[in-house]
């Protein structure tokens, strides 16, 4: 080893080491020793067992029995006790290969990376809960449109239970007939309020895990989404035309954040149509496949994008209506952008005033690249 | 009664129907309001119960059409939504009675007896104007013929 190599050795601030086929240190870096907490004379001539601890010791043999072995090296993360505490550690074992081609020694390059690991830890903890609020900030953008979904089959429950107590308390006689229709009445709105309670339970829970890529029936992301808000649209005078293509393969992406695509571009056409007076108050959703992916268009015929908000559009809190936390479209485009999907505001057609287009990967596509 | 129900949640104006049946009420549902407004003319109603949220039209210009063709005409309102400006446009647009979802049946109930109440008051003080007026003409003509009967006798008692 010359000069520079020694220097450089002596002063790289990563844990250098070289043992022989026995497991016996020949080199340690003033780094290594000073991690062990021990002198370059204590060390050399050591095995692990002599360094480590038990666990550690047999950890480290095992490993480099395979790199001996393979005659390739490996990289590891891990935790190891040093001095009796924790430590995380990320090192590089590689074989030291004669002319002959055996494996003479195991050199080793190590790094304490404790301080890194817990920077990830909040890292991850700080997206997670990122993620939460934005899933929290969609139920709040839902919440309006969950109790107007949930009044009316409860206003029909109500009225018919009353009515019958009512008259029986007034002695009229009715016909059982009517008391049948009223029965059959209760029991399908209560399933309905009962399959809206459900969407929205599953569309809390699914904030408890960061959601994992799979391939999910655009379409019925798109109806499933649409039963907790579509009554609104009915009452607030909206005509709502679903053009799905039933041929379109699967996409890649997640249920819920899919549903919650759909309701927040849903729930801000309605906004925008609840601004105008005129009387054609409609919104589309179309899916079709594209030469780049599955496409799901959502036009309405609202007050449509000024220039202004077309360069904010997409920007947190930015909102050019009174309704609303200018959140909904900041959340569909981070959702999008996470399944590698794009969206875009195209030219409207067809008398509307927004056309938003949405375009997803295909399953397939993308089980195929990770491959 | 004759009552016109527009809303366009069909099994909200059912159970609110099927509520007021036994009260000997008829109602024909409407999902449309357009379509409602159209066939107003012809059914002879006695009152209409409209919501106030509906594609195409709300509930206040339902009120506004109908009350053109009949000034007369009596129009409740209901919403699931409370909200101050519906209650006043409702006001100042003529409704007869404001409620909110879920409807509370036997307030709607008392509203409509009381309906009832004011169409057989009009007809017993239209009756009564129509005796009255009879009897007015039965005095004028009594009256007449009494002035007639003593013209004639004062006359009869100047040639005398």
């Amino acid at each position: 080893m010359d000069c520079i190599e020694r220097d450089l050795l002596s002063v790289i601030p990563l844990f250098v080491w070289q043992k022989d086929c026995e497991g016996r240190y020949k080199y340690a870096n003033p780094a290594f020793c000073d991690w062990v907490g021990r002198s370059v004379d204590d060390v050399l001539g050591r095995t692990d067992h002599d360094i480590w601890d038990q666990a550690t010791a047999n950890q480290l043999a095992a490993d480099e029995e395979r790199v001996a072995l393979r005659g390739t090296s490996l990289q590891k993360q891990t935790l190891v006790s040093v001095g009796g505490r924790q430590v995380w550690v990320e090192y590089r074992l590689s074989p030291v290969i004669n002319s002959k081609g055996e494996v003479i020694a195991i050199a080793g390059v190590g790094d304490d990376i404790t301080e890194r690991k817990e920077l990830e830890g909040q890292l991850a903890s700080a997206l997670d809960t990122a993620l939460e609020a934005r899933h929290m900030a969609s139920l709040g953008i839902m919440a309006a449109g969950i109790t107007h979904e949930l009044n009316q089959p409860l206003q029909a429950i109500k009225l018919s239970a009353d009515s019958i107590v009512y008259w029986f308390e007034k002695k009229k006689t009715f016909d059982p007939k009517s008391i049948m229709k009223a029965l059959g009445l209760i029991s399908r709105n209560s399933d309905r309020i009962q399959r809206i309670i459900q969407r929205v339970r599953n569309f809390v829970k699914s904030r408890q895990a960061i959601a994992q890529t799979k391939a999910v029936d655009l379409n019925q992301a798109i109806r499933d989404g649409l039963e907790m808000i579509e009554h609104q649209l009915m009452s607030h005078g909206i005509e709502l035309v679903l053009k799905l293509d039933p041929d379109i393969p699967a996409i890649s992406g997640d249920e819920t954040q899919i549903e919650e695509v759909v309701i927040n571009l849903v729930t801000n056409a309605r906004q925008s149509l609840d601004l105008t007076e005129r009387d054609d108050k409609k919104i589309l959703i179309e899916t079709y496949s594209t030469s780049q992916g599955i496409c799901m268009i959502v036009a309405d015929t609202g007050t449509g994008f000024s220039a202004d908000a077309l360069d904010n559009m997409f920007r947190p809190f930015f909102t050019t209506k009174t309704e609303g936390l200018g959140l909904g479209l900041s959340i569909v485009h981070s959702i999008v952008t996470g399944f590698s999907g794009k969206i875009e505001l195209l030219q409207p057609t067809d008398g509307f005033s927004t056309l938003l287009a949405v375009t997803l990967k295909p399953w397939e596509e993308t089980k195929e690249s990770d491959e | 009664m004759k009552i016109m129900m527009i809303d366009d949640e069909r099994d909200c104006m059912e159970s609110l129907a099927a509520a007021l049946e036994p009260a000997g009420h008829q109602a024909v549902m409407f999902s449309s309001p357009a379509d409602a407004v159209t066939q107003y003319a012809q059914g002879h109603y006695d009152v209409v119960i409209t919501d106030m949220r509906m594609p195409r039209m709300t509930g206040i210009q339902v009120l506004r059409v109908i009350r053109q063709i009949d000034p007369e005409a009596r129009v409740i309102i209901m919403t699931g939504y409370g909200d101050a400006e519906t209650a006043i446009a409702a006001v100042n647009n003529g409704a007869y009675a404001f409620f909110g979802k879920p409807v509370n049946i036997v307030e709607l109930i008392e509203v409509l007896e009381r309906v009832g109440k004011e169409q057989e008051q009009i007809k017993l003080s239209k009756a009564e104007q129509e005796r009255m007026a009879q009897e007015y003409q039965r005095l004028k003509k009594a009256h007449d013929e009494m002035i007639k009967l003593l013209d004639c006798t004062r006359s009869k008692k100047l040639e005398g």
